[in-house]
């Protein structure tokens, strides 16, 4: 399933000219551009009110008159935000890292070699994406609890650094990869992990990309693991961060810090998916398959 | 360790030959017998195995042990803090099937779903048909309908929060007609203003995956179909809808587990409240685990609430499945 589309833009060269569009056509087009205002419209907002006067907060208007950081100064001198953002980093990547790298080595191991009980294996990994994750919950912070592993990173990198759902993207795809590459690769006197990393991999990049952004997405944005693991506020996660923000509001009016820590909490994943979007809709219409 | 490989067609020859002598002094015993000759017909068993182990011992630590801890302790009262797990059988299980607030978190989880479902499968349909017919300018499209999906419900709770507050953006909008209406703090808007923001939240994310099914379905049925006179309706009903059954199903399925696992979104805007109208399971396991320390019975909750997201998708996978048959 893959869906096609012009990269061009709005404004690309392609061979439709304006005047060329069908009236039908047109009411498509505003249809959409109307349309596309209602997912886009709170994340403008959002991004306005973080550089508004605390004056002007309520205001509808979505361009601030006066255009103000100090939003963003109140975060930084009252929250560790700066800490927190380094903290979301530090968990992403080291999970993205080891998501890539687990998937890639299991998923060759269950596409391209033959070995007894591979099978079963297979379906098992796939019957493992089915438990909710919160009936895990409690045993896995039983678990953090009793390695003493509370308030660390490990705690919030170890239950995710393997991903049932990423083997199964990166097995789907594997199978399809010539076996005669890899039969002239091990005549060439590679072994197996060489393969993986130097044969397989490379020409996979389609499928790892999709792999790491949607790791990189559900990593970031996950608070509940976050909230229950970590106790110290120097170790929060940003996404922590902002909810206890938002729920205690310890500051006041505070709305325009809010929303300026909302705004940091945001923008990666938005910038990080305009790049990448290709990859993003390929997970999508992936993870719809495993259902 | 290289040349492990480049020798293993004669490696393989020796140690077969080797083996073959163990394999038929066991070959007469009912299992094993059996097993080993199966193990023989597979020609990378050793470093299959290899690879695969990171992810066993990881599973066990991390998925099986817990699955199965979480079972174990459904049946068990105990507190954290205390060693000790004391047995109570199906007690907690007969106290939340008894007790008003399951009902409750299985009315407000319906209600959920109830405005949901639909909202969601109507306008991403809509999106999704819309994006179909055109070509150029089609990704910038989808992109900006598939912003909120990629977005923290951490980010979307607090700009939702402010939106739907009573000084908030609507409301401001709404006084200029003269009425106001406290979505959060009233228990009729409540759920469904939750509700409706999680469909928002979800719209660009089904729209590509019903794109990518419309864009499967084969053209000649369409023109075939305008030959013999249906009109754009007519076609959209009965060839489109019917066709893209396979997606439908599963939109509903992700809706389904979105609805029974929600938790972010009324733990931010409304802490369950107002009169516990935005309750949800996992709330609810939440405080029971962490605030007040019952780790058996949130353990209860959380295995009834995996079985009834099993089972639900299950029956809507075969619902679904006949009507495709038909």
């Amino acid at each position: 399933m893959s869906i096609e589309t012009d990269d061009s833009g709005v404004f690309g060269d392609g061979q439709e000219r304006l005047s060329e569009l069908s009236g039908k056509k047109v009411l498509v087009y505003v249809a959409l551009t109307i349309g596309v205002i209602l997912p886009v419209f709170p994340f403008a907002l959002m991004v306005s009110m973080s550089f508004k006067p605390a004056s002007e907060i309520y205001s509808l208007q979505v361009i601030p008159s006066t255009f103000t950081l100090e939003n963003y100064r109140f975060l930084l001198e009252n929250v560790p935000i700066v800490r927190q953002l380094i903290n979301s980093i530090i968990v992403t990547g080291a999970v993205v890292v080891s998501v890539v790298i687990t998937s890639c080595i299991v998923a060759y191991s269950l596409a391209k070699l033959d070995w007894y009980g591979r099978g079963v294996t297979y379906n098992f990994i796939l019957a493992t994406m089915m438990i909710p994750g919160i009936l895990l919950l409690i045993p896995q912070f039983v678990i953090i609890v009793e390695l003493g592993w509370v308030n660390t990173y490990q705690a919030m990198i170890a239950p995710f650094a393997i991903s049932s759902f990423g083997i199964f993207l990166l097995t789907q795809f594997f199978k399809q990869f010539p076996d005669s590459l890899i039969d002239a690769a091990r005549m060439d006197g590679c072994n197996e992990l060489d393969i993986v990393f130097r044969i397989v991999l490379p020409n996979s990049m389609p499928a790892i990309a999709t792999v790491a952004i949607f790791t990189f997405m559900n990593r970031w944005n996950q608070m509940l693991w976050d909230l229950i693991v970590i106790k110290n506020e120097s170790m929060y996660t940003l996404p922590v961060s902002i909810t206890l923000f938002a729920k205690t509001g310890l500051y006041g009016n505070s709305m325009g810090p809010l929303m300026a820590g909302a705004t940091l909490l945001a923008l990666p994943t938005i910038l990080l998916f305009l790049l990448l979007r290709r990859y993003f809709i390929k997970g999508v219409t992936m993870s719809g398959l495993k259902v | 360790m290289p040349d492990a490989t480049t020798e293993s067609g004669a490696r393989k020859a020796d140690t077969s030959a080797t083996k073959s002598g163990l394999r038929q002094r066991i070959a007469h015993l009912p299992l094993l017998g059996t097993a080993t000759k199966r193990l023989g017909n597979h020609d990378d068993n050793l470093m299959g195995w290899a690879l695969i182990v990171p992810w066993f011992l990881w599973a066990s630590v991390f998925l099986i042990f817990p699955f199965l801890f979480a079972l174990y302790l459904s049946f068990h009262e105990w507190s954290i803090i205390s060693p000790e797990t004391v047995f109570v059988g199906i007690n907690q299980y007969v106290q939340l099937l008894t007790s008003d607030l399951f009902w409750q978190l299985l009315r407000n989880t319906l209600y959920f779903f109830v405005v949901n479902v639909p909202t969601q499968i109507v306008l991403a349909l809509g999106v999704a048909v819309l994006l179909d017919r055109i070509v150029r300018g089609r990704a910038l499209y989808m992109a900006g309908y598939f912003v909120p999906y990629v977005t923290s419900g951490v980010v979307v709770a607090v700009v939702f929060k402010w939106i739907y507050a009573p000084d908030g953006y609507i409301n401001q909008m709404l006084a200029v007609a003269g009425t106001e209406i406290n979505f959060l703090g009233s228990t009729t808007w409540a759920m469904p203003a939750i509700a409706m923001m999680v469909s928002w939240k979800f719209i660009g994310y089904y729209a590509i995956i019903f794109l990518a099914n419309l864009q499967s379905l084969p053209e000649t049925i369409y023109e075939s179909a305008s030959l013999d006179g249906a009109s754009e309706w007519q076609q959209f009903r009965h060839i489109t809808l019917p066709l893209l059954n396979p997606s439908i199903l599963v939109v509903v399925i992700l809706s389904t587990i979105t609805a029974f696992q929600i938790f972010t979104e009324p733990f931010i805007m409304t802490g369950g409240g107002p009169n516990g109208a935005t309750k949800t399971f996992v709330l609810v396991i939440y405080r029971n685990a962490f605030s007040y320390l019952e780790m058996g019975y949130a353990s209860t909750i959380g295995v009834v609430l995996a079985a009834m997201i099993f089972v639900i998708s299950y029956v809507e996978r075969n619902y679904v499945d006949q009507e495709v048959s038909m």
